[in-house]
């Protein structure tokens, strides 16, 4: 049975909605491996995951549920995911996806909320557009660490809301067509990705926290659009500042693009 | 089989600005909901709203009993337009409630006919009624080549807050 008595303040309703809400967490590892835990606690139900990689040792430091033994055995992220909620939750129905996300977009399309924890720019910009595409309220998480000016490293983590209608990541300044290009140059020579597991943690509690916004209009105070910046230096968490270029509506995504791809008669 | 009608929460707020105008002597208003319909590998069928049109106000018909009653016209107008767009319609109203909003009487007694129409015109689709409330919303979808709704249709509405809903429940 489930007891989320010290969570009921949130919303009396708020055990349906999670029972009714399927969510999708695209990338297991250091951001997507706290928000499946978390979703698991809180009490959703219905999970899409997918992942195309196996665990290995240097996943260890970031990714919460995974073991030695599963790095021994190549485990499958996804089957890591899996075990954890199962281990949480007494009849959840999971979809779990060993490939890259577009192999199981069709699974992906019933997800009301998305979370995507990916790497590149161009995976958030096509997740962005597919999430459009089928009114999914997607939420992504990522963290980067960079050179500062003396010498030492910034780590910085974020969270973008991305809601049908609203402000999307090239509104926002987040992506651009610069970006783009200099990761297609790039192609092939991304190197180490650096990750710190409790920089993953806050804004996977930050992403998961929106969402339990977004189901239970608890608060009705979190800004819109949400654009949130960690900075690991100062340990403080705000608004990024390029919500003040943020243009709502949105116009890079049109209603016309709705849905499956269709033959449309020429003329 | 079953359905799932999601939508910005956006998109429908526009709907009941429309729905709410007054008219000269229908104690309701009608509109058309058009919607994309997605196959979901596993999962219910996806109809994702993408367009709205409203009654023309030349289009209702004084009638004693009923909320409001539209023309012949105004059913071709959506006959034509799902015919243009490969696309599902849904026949949509307001009660001006808070909370879940219930099919009428009269609501259920006449969609069969109306839907009848658009599988005529178009029935390679599924097509149906959405019905809102000030903040909720219900649906009953007819399948393909069917003659009864499927009743546990589930309208999500994606916005903050965001609303999950099906006949007789509210989830979020």
């Amino acid at each position: 049975m489930d007891d989320h008595s010290r969570q009921s303040f949130l919303n009396p309703q708020l055990d349906r909605a999670m029972k009714a809400c399927k969510v999708g967490v695209i990338g297991l590892s250091g951001g997507g491996s706290h928000i499946v835990t978390q979703l698991a606690h809180y009490g959703f139900d219905r999970y899409v995951l997918c992942d195309p990689k196996t665990t290995e040792r240097k996943h260890l430091h970031r990714m919460l549920g995974a073991t030695i033994a599963d790095a021994e055995a190549s485990a499958p992220k996804v089957e890591v995911m899996e075990r954890l909620i199962r281990g949480l939750r007494p009849h959840p129905e999971i979809q779990a996806f060993k490939g890259e996300w577009i192999s199981c977009a069709a699974a992906l399309k019933d997800c009301d909320v998305l979370f995507a924890a990916v790497d590149t720019v161009g995976a958030r910009r096509d997740i962005e557009q597919f999430a459009r595409k089928y009114a999914i309220a997607l939420i992504d998480v990522g963290m980067d660490v960079s050179r500062a000016n003396d010498g030492g490293y910034r780590v910085a983590g974020r969270v973008f809301a991305s809601l049908p209608g609203g402000p999307c990541m090239q509104c926002a300044g987040f992506i651009n067509n610069d970006m783009l290009a200099k990761e297609a140059a790039a192609y092939g020579m991304a190197g180490i990705r650096p990750q710190v597991v409790s920089v993953n943690g806050v804004v996977a509690s930050a992403a998961v926290l929106y969402a339990i916004d977004l189901l239970t209009g608890k608060t009705g105070k979190v800004a819109l659009p949400c654009f949130i910046t960690f900075d690991a230096g100062s340990m403080t968490m705000g608004p990024h500042p390029y919500l003040s270029v943020v243009t709502s509506p949105c116009e890079c995504f049109s209603s016309s693009e709705i849905g499956d791809a269709r033959f449309v008669p020429i003329g | 089989m079953k359905f799932k009608v999601r939508a910005a929460s956006q998109f429908l707020d526009n709907v009941r600005r429309d729905l709410t105008r007054p008219h000269a002597f229908a104690f309701e208003r009608v509109g058309f909901v058009y919607a994309r319909e997605a196959v979901v590998d596993g999962g219910p069928s996806l109809l994702l709203p993408f367009a709205y049109a409203p009654v023309a106000d030349a289009h209702y018909m004084p009638k004693e009993g009923v909320g409001a009653c539209i023309s012949g016209d105004a059913i071709r107008e959506a006959m034509a337009f799902i015919l243009r767009e490969d696309a599902c319609v849904l026949h949509t109203h307001m009660h001006e409630n808070v909370g879940m909003p219930k099919f009428s009487r009269v609501d259920v007694r006449n969609y069969p006919g109306v839907v009848r129409a658009f599988q005529n015109t178009r029935p390679d689709r599924p097509h149906g009624a959405l019905l809102l409330s000030r903040d909720a919303a219900v649906a009953r979808v007819w399948p393909v080549g069917a003659a009864e709704p499927v009743m546990d249709s589930l309208v999500i509405s994606v916005g903050r807050p965001m609303g999950i809903f099906s006949e007789g429940a509210i989830y979020g």
